[in-house]
């Protein structure tokens, strides 16, 4: 990661052409599968002809279809955890199984929302109407984002990313929670961070 | 008891079908560096490219300014273009971004969406692209 993280700060075009990707492909609930397997089978073969599966993590973390798709494409290329698949997950956690299941898998990133004003946010226009669908979802973030199941996640060699990560404190909370990486929209903030921390 | 065991064991077996198989360790040496020990600083991700979301400036911006990992969202549109788009129903990113009301990318052609960049462009503009790759 450090050797990877060294030249990109460089930003010269050689390491831009270094960069990794999250790939998180989105189809609309009603688009039919011939349109998925379209989207699934286009975007594999723009990863297979600029050569970077070893640097493409594919992810969708609401259609298992998609996931299961991307797999299929190509399983050397990791894919983030869908959400029925973090249910799961923490699930086993919490009855003290989850060193039982087969999570070593460098298949699987997980990555999940980190409860901070952004996706708070984002939670509240999902759930607009709804206040008890809210609480839930509100309620399982905190799961999601436990720091003692991410240190079991890590244990297992399950890299841990956080999203959205946007402020000083989120970001404290990110580290805090031992991730591996945090996502931002505000990049030259959060670097400066990183550079002082 | 036996009950609850064989809950926990149906469970187990549930999860490891729905898991993927573990394969090719090497490939994903560059998240995975910090996973044991001492968490290391975390790793910059891009959120959409960065700020304005899923551009090509976002793009560049980020990497220069430290972005160690883009993340891309791609989305078909009608003519079979994969474009870097994100929308989800409760968003109404093609209003808020694009500003063309009541419709969605799979409704719109690639031509339609001159501010949207193709998947292909993005990656060359990163120069992840592959010489004559005139494929949308």
């Amino acid at each position: 990661m450090r050797v990877l993280l060294r030249p990109l700060r460089r930003a010269d075009s050689r390491a831009r052409a270094d960069v990794p990707i999250i790939l998180e492909l989105w189809t609309y609930p009603d688009e039919s599968g011939a349109r998925l397997k379209q989207l699934v089978s286009s975007a594999a073969a723009f990863v297979q002809l600029l050569r970077a599966p070893g640097a493409t993590v594919w992810g969708n973390p609401f259609d298992g279809r998609i996931q299961r798709r991307l797999h299929t494409s190509d399983p050397s290329v990791p894919v983030t955890a869908t959400l029925s698949q973090m249910l799961w997950v923490a699930a086993l956690w919490a009855v003290g199984l989850l060193p039982l299941a087969r999570l070593d898998s460098p298949a699987l990133v997980w990555n999940a929302p980190l409860p901070c004003a952004t996706v708070d946010a984002l939670l509240a226009g999902m759930a607009r109407r709804d206040l008890r669908k809210r609480i839930a979802a509100a309620g399982l973030l905190r799961v999601l984002s436990n720091s003692r199941l991410l240190a079991a996640l890590r244990r297992a060699g399950v890299p841990v990313v956080l999203f959205i990560v946007n402020s000083a404190d989120c970001w404290r909370r990110g580290v805090a929670a031992g991730a591996d990486a945090l996502q931002t929209d505000a990049v030259p903030e959060m670097a400066a961070l990183a550079a002082g921390d | 008891m036996l009950l609850v065991l064989a809950l926990c064991t149906a469970a187990l077996l549930v999860a490891r079908l729905l898991l993927p198989p573990a394969r090719s360790p090497l490939r994903f040496h560059w998240l995975r560096g910090g996973t044991r020990g001492q968490p290391p600083t975390p790793l910059i991700v891009a959120h959409r490219c960065g700020r304005p979301e899923n551009t090509v400036a976002a793009a560049q911006a980020s990497i220069k300014a430290g972005a160690a990992v883009l993340q891309v969202d791609a989305m078909l549109t009608r003519d079979g273009c994969v474009v870097v788009f994100h929308d989800v129903p409760h968003e109404g990113n093609v209003r808020r971004v694009l500003g063309i009301a009541g419709a969605r990318i799979c409704d719109l052609d690639a031509s339609q969406l001159p501010s949207v960049p193709l998947l292909s462009a993005l990656f060359r503009a990163i120069g992840r692209g592959a010489a004559g790759c005139v494929c949308c």
